[in-house]
């Protein structure tokens, strides 16, 4: 698996992760894995009643994250570049929030066994941004369902992102300071940051695209 | 290798943490990371629990330009304060420079409360389990095992997974 080289990239809901992973790989001839999101039959109604909806809403997540990235082992191997925009581990940061402990201690048995059987990213990119940048992104681009998602739940989401990101040593890590930047608009940062992922990386690096003054 | 400690304790305390990283690989290289601790705020006063980790730092600045540079650092996360988002707040302590020994008004290194705070010894020795006090050649170790028979603890403990799991 080693020679696969898969990029996942990640960041809170509406930071900018499927524009930048779609760019992506339309430049470096990768195929492209989304994240199937839009079709959780639960989502809608966890988002109105989340004690109720978590269990469904977390389960069917796990098992459509699982079933898509258990398909890259048919990729060749070898000769193809992957592109994600999601690791299997988000999952278990949503669960934390959503499930209550009997819940979870279900759904830490399930994810644990799952997880064994999926290849790893040889590289992640974690994009990053403050919460306020993010609770703007996620209203310009008015998703029905997002309406419902409120401040508190963001910041806590944002938190347990930054947290788990803080701590991640499964692989190389690229963390991108996103708040001054849209990969979308700006040509000039997209290769930019190509330049870097070209680079071998090792262990972790903290990247602002923009000189950030202090 | 140069060794400094990161500790927060108001606002969004992840967030801190990484706003710290950013700005500091503007002035040098992050090499590793320590796992993060839950700690008892120190001294006394009435305050929130503090994330405390140690991060093993490469650069080229002088002790006194990183600790400028640090500053720097500091007043810039303390001051990203908007009115929904509340205060802000990062102490960066430089607590090892290479081997370097040094007693000048604005900067003493090693630290000087180096060896009096598990929260500085516990994740240094995590990612520098082997590590020497230059200032008498004792092994670091030692001083968090004095800590620890001492009972003088404030690490409540390492956090795992997400923020608010116990």
């Amino acid at each position: 698996m080693d020679q696969l080289n898969y990029i996942a990239v990640e960041g809170v809901i509406g930071v900018g992760k499927t524009t930048l992973a779609r760019l992506l790989a339309a430049e470096l001839g990768s195929k492209l894995v989304e994240e199937k999101f839009e079709e959780n039959p639960f989502l809608v109604d966890f988002y109105k009643d989340p004690t109720h909806y978590a269990l469904s809403t977390q389960i069917f997540f796990l098992m459509s994250r699982y079933r898509q990235l258990q398909s890259l082992w048919n990729v060749d191997l070898f000769n193809s570049k992957v592109v994600a925009d999601y690791i299997f581990e988000k999952d278990k940061l949503y669960a934390f929030i959503n499930l209550d402990d009997r819940e979870l201690k279900l759904y830490e048995d399930i994810e644990n066994n799952l997880r064994q059987k999926l290849p790893h990213p040889t590289l992640v990119i974690y994009l990053q941004a403050a919460t306020e940048v993010i609770m703007e992104r996620i209203s310009r681009r008015g998703r029905e369902y997002e309406h419902y998602i409120s401040v508190d739940y963001i910041e806590q989401l944002s938190e347990a992102y930054n947290y788990f990101f803080f701590n991640y040593t499964r692989g190389p890590l690229l963390v991108v300071n996103t708040n001054e930047i849209d990969y979308s608009k700006s040509h000039d940062d997209f290769k930019n940051l190509i330049a870097i992922i070209s680079e071998p990386l090792t262990g972790v690096q903290y990247y602002t695209p923009k000189p950030e003054l202090f | 290798m140069i060794f400094i400690a990161l500790g927060t304790n108001l606002g969004a305390k992840s967030d801190n943490l990484i706003r710290a990283c950013f700005l500091l690989e503007k002035i040098g290289i992050i090499k590793q990371r320590s796992s993060v601790f839950l700690t008892r705020p120190w001294g006394g006063i009435e305050q929130p629990d503090y994330f405390n980790c140690v991060l093993a730092f490469e650069t080229l600045l002088s002790p006194e330009d990183l600790l400028t540079h640090l500053k720097e650092i500091e007043a810039a996360i303390g001051r990203e304060t908007g009115e929904r988002w509340g205060p802000r707040k990062m102490d960066i302590d430089i607590l090892i420079y290479n081997d370097k020994v040094l007693n000048s008004p604005n900067l003493t290194i090693p630290h000087p409360f180096l060896t009096s705070r598990d929260f500085y010894l516990k994740p240094l020795l995590e990612i520098a389990p082997d590590l020497i006090d230059p200032r008498d050649n004792t092994r670091l170790e030692e001083a968090l095992q004095k800590l620890n028979e001492e009972g003088k603890t404030t690490i409540l403990k390492k956090v795992e997974i997400a923020p608010w799991t116990s």
